[in-house]
């Protein structure tokens, strides 16, 4: 154990003697992690840009006016008017906007025959690099129509003149004497109805604000959307409850590609003979350099903790983090010992170091979180450490896991830092 | 102390070393002498356990096992060819970081490095970082890293490469000591000059085989060919050479050389007398053809 410890200290104490090493294992890592929680916070929900798109109203209707105007006022779009067609496709070409959209002819009379069974159609052009982007701009333009719609309920005017719309459609296609034609007819006699009803309380009301096109109080469909709550403190979580994990994650991995490295460090110096003709056994020999990369893992995941801890993030469970903070750093250092095993050089070392956990961190939600990503991605992920970090550190801050759903995480964790250092020691070349 | 019985090495098609065979007596300074790749640093390499030997035995200490067992390597000290200490640390936090590794705790670790820097004279600086030293006072570092730990064989490969001539001298001198301390000593060297001076046996290794072994004056005597003694006499003598060239200056070629130079004194007049004995520079030309330093 003496010799663990010193060889331990050795690493840590040759680490603190080179400060370009000292600042990229200990506060790169915190910068890293801070600046991916500060940019993770946008997609989570807070305070993210708003959408960048271009606009062609090629209808020039009320309707179609109405629904450029709602995109227009809409918080999470960003909306410009190109003069033309072929200045808006530049527009996305360049990159300037995430999609051009464009409110076809027609659009206007589609939204009246509303009850006649027509679709109101809109289209995008989209930069095919920002398909992510593409899928939440069609929510969206979907709200955006169906609240039009939804005026068609509660305007007189416009409900009249749908109706009207919808009569002489089916007049050319369906016989009114078939029992086909009097349920539609009676169904358009019933909106009749409902539309003077209307009128008629309007005008009784006079003063209070009229229904417009672009309101009204009438939606079949309210979806309330609630974020889940952090354990048992019935809050909900903030941005940077979320994102925080996630950077923590990256800031774990920057620690540990310095230490994968170390074998190769000591084979440069030539002071690997030295701890090789040691009587120390291969495994002492890496224990002591694993145990200083999880010192230096450790320090580096209390800096972040007080980082996120300054930015709004309010841990739940203290126990559970302690706990992950420490099963995540054995199993990222164990790993990271093994994948030295595979290099001979220092820059061997430094890019395997990198290179895998890189993609690790990709399939694991490190980078683009698993929702966006192919089913392939979303299914071989549980094999990334990154994942389980990131669970377990979200489980201690507001997932509010049980115990025994805590257990899997630390786990997983645990068991890739113990099989990595039974790779490492079996696989650790000693010659030069 | 230290045995290898037909021990081979190779790396890919190249054979290191092929077929050598050596022991070395406790208390003893083995010198192991040869060119640049001349298998040296691989022979070390199998004696210390980092290197496998394709065929043959190591066998170290009155037990006779394999260096790669912990209680063997405990005996054991090396200081290889390429520096192995931390430029990061001073020289007393290598020694200390060493000595821990080797089982050293407490006071006596302080003791034994204290002593170990004195010994290689590094004590008025132990307390400086190595990336400040010269090459010569890393050299002896990189001696006192071997030493440190008491151990009962120490192996030196080249270890006064790219040293100065004070430093060099004190590694001679430190390695006299040791050998005259019990200490048994394998010690490596393409300098002739050090193997003469500091050890009792030599053993001449070329292209991986080991062809001659025993001490400087057996091998001298063996292969080194004859001495040549150059007697100059008093002026007016006019003597010649013996083969009769007429310069002034008799030349002898004999393997006595003392009994040659009696019998000149004897003769008549001697202004001078220069003999040159035959040397490891002499017996490795006779045994390979070419020079050490080709």
């Amino acid at each position: 154990m003496r010799a663990i410890i010193a060889i331990a200290l050795n690493d840590l104490r040759l680490l603190a003697r080179d400060k370009a090493a000292v600042f990229f294992t200990l506060g790169f890592p915190v910068l890293f992690a801070l600046f991916f929680t500060m940019a993770m916070r946008g997609m989570s929900g807070g305070g993210g840009a708003a959408m960048d798109i271009a606009v062609m109203d090629l209808d020039k209707s009320v309707p179609s006016a109405a629904l450029v105007g709602d995109m227009q006022t809409d918080s999470s779009l960003k909306v410009v008017t190109p003069e033309g067609l072929e200045e808006g496709r530049a527009l996305v070409r360049r990159g300037k906007v995430a999609a051009l959209v464009i409110v076809p002819q027609g659009f206007g009379e589609q939204m009246g025959g509303l009850f006649a069974g027509q679709t109101m159609k809109l289209e995008a052009e989209v930069d095919p690099s920002r398909q992510a982007e593409a899928g939440l701009l069609t929510g969206k333009l979907n709200q955006l129509a169906f609240k039009q719609m939804s005026s068609a309920f509660t305007d007189p005017g416009q409900m009249d003149r749908a109706v009207e719309n919808a009569r002489k459609m089916l007049a050319g296609s369906v016989n009114e004497d078939t029992p086909q034609g009097k349920a539609f007819g009676g169904f358009y006699d019933s909106l009749g109805g409902l539309s003077r009803e209307l009128s008629r309380i309007q005008a009784e009301e006079k003063g209070e604000p009229g229904v417009t096109a672009g309101g009204g109080g009438f939606s079949p469909v309210v979806v309330e959307i609630r974020s889940l709550s952090r354990g048992d403190k019935k809050e909900p979580a903030t941005t940077s409850d979320i994102a925080f994990p996630q950077g923590m994650a990256w800031g774990l991995m920057s620690c540990v590609v310095g230490f994968a490295s170390s074998f190769a460090a000591e084979r440069r110096r030539g002071t690997l003979v030295r701890l090789t003709t040691s009587p120390l056994s291969r495994a002492t020999l890496l224990g002591g350099k694993v145990l200083g990369g999880f010192v230096a893992c450790v320090v580096v995941m209390g800096l972040l903790i007080v980082g996120a801890m300054v930015m709004g993030t309010r841990v739940a469970n203290w126990p559970f983090l302690v706990a992950i903070v420490l099963c995540a750093a054995a199993g990222f250092v164990g790993f990271s010992l093994a994948l030295a095993a595979f290099a001979r050089t220092e820059e061997g070392a430094g890019g395997i170091g990198r290179a895998v956990p890189m993609v690790l961190a990709m399939i694991g939600g490190g980078t683009i979180p698993l929702a966006f990503m192919p089913e392939t991605f979303r299914r071989v992920s549980d094999i990334s450490p990154f994942k389980w970090a990131i669970y377990g550190v979200e489980g201690a801050i507001w997932r509010g896991l049980t115990p025994g759903e805590f257990v899997l995480p630390c786990g997983i964790l645990l068991g890739l830092g113990l099989v990595s250092f039974a790779v490492g020691v079996r696989r650790l070349s000693w010659t030069d | 102390m230290l045995e290898l019985v037909e021990v081979k090495k190779s790396f890919g098609p190249r054979v290191a070393v092929d077929g050598v065979s050596l022991s070395v007596k406790t208390g003893e300074v083995f010198g192991l002498l040869g060119p640049n790749g001349a298998g040296k640093s691989t022979t070390i390499g199998m004696c210390i356990g980092v290197l496998r030997p394709d065929a043959g035995s190591v066998r170290v200490g009155a037990g006779g096992l394999s260096p790669e067992r912990p209680e063997v390597r405990r005996q054991l000290g090396v200081a290889p060819q390429s520096l192995a200490v931390y430029d990061e640390l001073t020289g007393r936090e290598n020694l200390a970081y060493f000595g821990t590794l080797q089982g050293l705790s407490g006071a006596d670790l302080r003791e034994r490095v204290a002593r170990t820097l004195e010994s290689v004279g590094l004590s008025d600086r132990a307390n400086d970082r190595v990336a400040g030293y010269s090459g010569g006072m890393k050299r002896r570092l990189n001696l006192a890293a071997a030493l440190v730990h008491g151990p009962g064989l120490v192996l030196l490969d080249e270890p006064t490469a790219g040293v100065d001539p004070q430093s060099r001298n004190s590694i001679l001198d430190m390695v006299r000591r040791l050998a005259s301390g019990g200490t048994t000593v394998l010690y490596t060297t393409h300098y002739m000059e050090e193997a003469e001076k500091v050890c009792d046996r030599v053993g001449i290794i070329d292209n991986g085989r080991l062809l001659a072994l025993g001490t400087v004056d057996e091998l001298v005597g063996r292969f080194g060919g004859e001495s040549v003694v150059r007697i100059r006499r008093a002026a007016g003598r006019g003597e010649s050479d013996a083969d009769g060239a007429g310069s002034g200056v008799t030349t002898i070629r004999t393997a006595q050389p003392i009994r040659e130079l009696e019998r000149e004194l004897a003769t008549g007049t001697v202004a001078s007398v220069t003999i040159d004995r035959p040397d490891l520079e002499a017996v490795f030309l006779s045994l390979t053809g070419r020079s050490l330093r080709d």
